[in-house]
């Protein structure tokens, strides 16, 4: 069957079409949660965020300009929703443990990727929050320098030299573990 | 070097967990919700244009009743995720500003029946009754339960009677619905499991605070008014509940399970009864 375009379905959408609108749910809700989750480390408040997020930009697809990509949009918005969770419950460390681990717990096909991978998520939980944002935000979100200094209100040189400190620290870590 | 950092950070992300079932659920209820009153929206006003435009070619203002009776908005819509926020207010269910959080494990009579559903009650910091059918839960600000209640079992260990009269209620003479964020999360409490027997906390707390319910139903259903009660029969998969003051510090945080199980956890200020 024909993958209908984003474009296609968020004119259906904002005529009121519940298909169109469930088939958008449906192709980018995962993406908007696991945005959600990386940002926040918490289950409950990635629940909330994404749930927010998506609702929000469901509401405003009026004001969306169909000539740009959605899902950019549709992740900022939840990645801002969730920044705003975790400054308001003051989430400064993400705890490690199996509860908080960054990283799901079944593994794939390829079992020593999935392993290797996992020490690269369990090295970004540990990271102190403010440089596991940035990293997560860069690397796993594809947030430019400055989109991620606009999200968390920072000049970019404080992001820039954070990102630097963290993957300094992530060096370290992996190359104990020979990972890197 | 860097590089080969940067691919396995990038590669990384494939760990990343998938949301849960009960969060999509509720989330693609919300997201199509406005969706549908986006379409209303739409609806209202081609209405309020045609009426506009009969009345203009002269069919009489009279007779377009559109203009006699007001839009109905959106019919009450069931759904299996119930979650509502709410502001409550001590005054109405007594002085005393603290709140009594309730819990207890489930205890199960057969193999398909419960003698107790596993349950969490916030209530009013006073001395209970049992003379309504409501029992203790008459002073309650809100409660969850989870389980498939039979005509014998009970809830709420402070309540000797059997039956239950609603699987999870919110005080309508205490609370109000409230827009503000609670988060379901028990960060920065302590606690874990309940016993079958109970557990039992007092916990002081400002005049007004937010109560947050959210509960899966086996079944949908809309939430409907039971004498001073939000509340509904339909038995409930899991539940959890959240108590924050206004300015957002947790004091409870409970959570029930189909499986009988029951975690509750309260704030440093709370002190066991």
């Amino acid at each position: 069957m024909r993958r209908r375009p984003d474009t296609e379905l968020i004119v259906l959408a904002r005529q009121g079409s519940i298909e169109a609108a469930e088939i958008l749910f449906d192709r980018y809700w995962t993406h908007a949660w696991k945005a959600a989750y990386a940002v926040t480390a918490d289950r409950s408040l990635a629940d909330d965020a994404a749930q927010e997020g998506i609702e929000k930009a469901f509401g405003a697809l009026g004001r969306f300009d169909e000539t740009r990509p959605f899902a950019p949009w549709l992740k900022r918005i939840v990645v801002n929703r969730a920044i705003d969770h975790l400054r308001r419950y003051r989430r400064v460390e993400a705890l490690h443990d199996e509860q908080r681990a960054l990283h799901r717990w079944e593994v794939g096909d390829s079992v020593e990727e999935d392993l290797r991978s996992w020490v690269v998520a369990d090295a970004v939980a540990a990271l102190g929050s403010s440089k596991r944002l940035v990293v997560v935000l860069h690397y796993w979100l594809d947030l430019p320098l400055e989109e991620i200094a606009g999200v968390l209100g920072l000049p970019v040189g404080t992001v820039a030299s954070r990102l630097a400190r963290a993957k300094a620290e992530l060096r370290a870590a992996l190359e104990e573990d020979r990972v890197v | 070097m860097s590089s080969e950092l940067e691919q396995r950070l990038r590669e990384a992300r494939e760990t990343l967990p998938d949301p849960d079932s009960a969060a999509t659920r509720e989330a693609r209820s919300r997201a199509l919700a406005t969706i549908r009153e986006r379409r209303s929206r739409r609806v209202r006003v081609a209405a309020v244009v045609a009426v506009l435009v009969a009345a203009l070619l002269g069919l009489g203002l009279a007779e377009a009743s559109f203009l006699r009776e007001p839009f109905k908005t959106s019919t009450p819509t069931t759904s299996r995720i119930v979650d509502r926020t709410f502001v409550c207010a001590h005054g109405p269910l007594g002085d005393l500003q603290e709140i009594e959080a309730r819990a207890g494990r489930g205890i199960r009579e057969t193999r398909s029946q419960w003698k107790q559903l596993p349950f969490a009650v916030v209530a009013a910091g006073r001395a209970t009754s049992s003379i309504s059918q409501w029992g203790s839960l008459a002073h309650s600000f809100a409660w969850i339960t989870a389980g498939d209640p039979a005509a014998t079992t009970t809830i709420d260990s402070a309540w000797r009677k059997t039956g239950v009269p609603a699987t999870l209620g919110v005080s309508l003479r205490a609370c109000k619905r409230a827009t503000s964020r609670v988060a379901l999360s028990a960060a920065g409490l302590s606690g874990g499991g309940a016993s079958p027997f109970g557990e039992e906390f007092d916990c002081p707390t400002p005049r007004r605070f937010l109560v947050r319910v959210r509960a899966v139903l086996s079944s949908p259903a809309s939430l409907r008014t039971r004498e001073s009660f939000l509340a509904t029969r339909v038995a409930v998969r899991d539940a959890r509940l959240a108590v924050r003051t206004l300015t957002g510090r947790a004091l409870v945080y409970a959570e029930t399970f189909g499986s009988g199980k029951t975690r509750l956890f309260t704030a440093g200020g709370c002190f066991r009864e």
